[in-house]
Formats: structure tokens, C-alpha cells, sequence
């Protein structure tokens, strides 16, 4: 790892306000102390990082992260299973049917 | 007695109080912007676990960035839950890394308590005497705590200008204690 990871540790490169803008928005949340803010902050930051190299690995574009592949992670991860709802399966669904009419339509 | 850290150091940063600066009802939804964290934030973080050469595709950026507000209401509702079965009304840093572990993101917990010393550390100097505001030091280091206390390991006035704490699950944890 770099050196300079080293010196952000102890701090979040997200804004702060506005996750616990979004923590407060869930019911019967009360207070929030610093130290809760900034752990969800970088378990946040783990977060994405997480989803962005297991989308690649699990792809056969191992350089680019696209959509298709985060659904696919999403919908095969057991952990990852409440955010199924967030990507939704139609747009999918969809992809996968306008592609069989290409393929219709290149093979006729 | 109880070493209660609470209240004191909460209100200067980012305020442990309810609705200090929100400026809205609750039942208000919030705003679009509001709801997410900024895209370019997250796609930065995205980019860092790419190679330099990649690109990551603009759906694949606004689906992440819904997912991580997802993923931050999945774990404070988590750890709304346990404080409140504990009678507690803040939400403490003990509580996200218990509702990490219970949701099945356990392998995130040692290097957030990693990341969480290094806070400590990092804003040790700036607070005066309220440490870490936090209810996680007298949750889990109550005992040990005490026992410093009586032994005069925090009386050694301002000559030592770190005192040092064993909490059981990381070691020493340096803290500025300072009385009145």
C-alpha cells in the first residue's frame, strides 16, 4: 500500500455531514457519536472498494466496472442480497431480451 | 464511579445531538442530493481499486452510489436496534462494528478497529479533555479504567501529557485525561 494510505487512515474521504444525513434518515435513530460516524465512513469506503474489485473479478472485463456486472455480483452474494432491490433485475431482464432479438435479427 | 464521556465533546465537530443543523421535520423526505453520497466521491474510491487504464461505466457509478446509501441504512438500522435493546440512546462506534459483523461484513472489523485507533490517535490533541466522546471506552474498558484510576496512573498531572489505557480489544488506546 502506498504511504500516503498510511496518513489518511484516521481520516474519511467522504463527507461526513451527509452520512449522517443518511444515517438519520432510517427510524428511531437517535444520536450518532464521532466515532460510530466515522466507522460507518470507512466501512463505506471498504464498501465500494469491495463491490468495485469483486464486479472485475468476477467479469471478463477485468479492467472496467459496468452496471451488468455489479447486478450479477449483487444477485449471486449472499451478504449482498439486500441490495437486490437496488438493482433492479428488470433492466436486466431487458438487456438480456433486446440482445436475443439482435441476435434474431443478425441470424434471419 | 462511572467515567462518563458522553455530552462534553459531542456538540464541536460533527454534533452527536439531534437535529442541530438539519433544519427539518422528521417526516420531511430528504432531497434527492441528500440522499446519496456525491458521485464523484464514489466513483474516486471505485477508481482506486481498478487498474489506472479502467474505466467504470456511468450507470455502474449512480448504481454504487445508490447501493452505499443502501448499505449505510443497513447498518445504522442494525446498530439503532442493539443501542436501543441496551437502553441507549447514541449510537457508538461498538455498535456499527457489531452490526458489520452480524450482517456479514465481519471481515471489515479488525481493520476498522485499525482505522478507529488511528482516529483516536489523530484527534487526541485537538479536544482538550474529552478523548473520545464515546460511550465504547466505557462500555469496554470500564474495568480497566477504574482500576488505573485508583491506582493514581491519571494523577501524574499535565507532566505526562499521555495517558495510557489497556481496553481489551486493541491494545493501548492513548487519551488526554484531564480533571476541571
Amino acid at each position: 500500500m502506498a504511504e500516503k494510505q498510511t496518513e489518511k487512515d484516521g481520516q474519511c474521504v467522504l463527507p461526513l455531514s451527509r452520512i449522517r444525513t443518511i444515517m438519520k434518515s432510517s427510524p428511531d435513530v437517535g444520536s450518532i457519536s464521532h466515532e460510530a460516524l466515522f466507522l460507518t465512513g470507512k466501512a463505506t469506503e471498504m464498501f465500494v472498494k469491495n463491490l468495485a474489485t469483486i464486479s472485475r473479478e468476477k467479469s471478463k472485463d477485468k479492467m472496467n466496472v459496468n452496471y451488468k456486472d455489479l447486478a450479477e455480483v449483487v444477485n449471486s452474494d449472499d451478504v449482498l442480497q439486500f441490495l437486490q432491490d437496488i438493482i433492479p433485475r428488470k433492466i436486466k431482464a431487458r438487456e438480456y431480451l433486446e440482445k436475443l432479438e439482435d441476435e434474431d435479427e443478425d441470424s434471419s | 464511579g462511572q467515567y462518563v464521556m458522553e455530552g462534553g465533546g459531542d456538540g464541536e465537530e460533527l454534533g452527536a445531538t439531534e437535529n442541530d443543523d438539519d433544519n427539518r421535520g422528521d417526516n420531511e423526505p430528504l432531497r434527492e442530493q441528500d440522499r446519496f453520497l456525491p458521485i464523484a466521491n464514489v466513483a474516486r474510491i471505485m477508481k482506486k481499486s481498478i487498474p489506472k487504464t479502467g474505466k467504470i461505466a456511468k450507470d455502474a457509478k449512480e448504481t454504487v452510489q445508490e447501493c452505499v446509501s443502501e448499505f449505510i441504512s443497513f447498518i445504522t438500522s442494525e446498530a439503532s436496534e442493539r443501542c436501543h435493546q441496551e437502553k441507549r440512546k447514541t449510537i457508538n462506534g461498538e455498535d456499527i462494528l457489531f452490526a458489520m459483523s452480524t450482517l456479514g461484513f465481519d471481515s471489515y472489523v479488525e481493520p476498522l478497529k485499525q482505522y478507529l485507533q488511528k482516529y483516536r490517535e489523530s484527534s487526541k490533541g485537538d479536544k482538550g479533555g474529552s478523548g473520545g466522546a464515546d460511550g465504547t471506552l466505557e462500555d469496554l474498558a470500564e474495568e480497566s479504567f477504574t482500576q488505573s484510576l485508583s491506582t493514581g496512573l491519571l494523577t501524574s498531572e499535565q507532566a505526562n501529557s499521555q495517558n495510557v489505557i489497556y481496553a481489551p480489544y486493541s491494545g493501548a488506546i492513548a487519551q488526554n485525561i484531564s480533571f476541571g
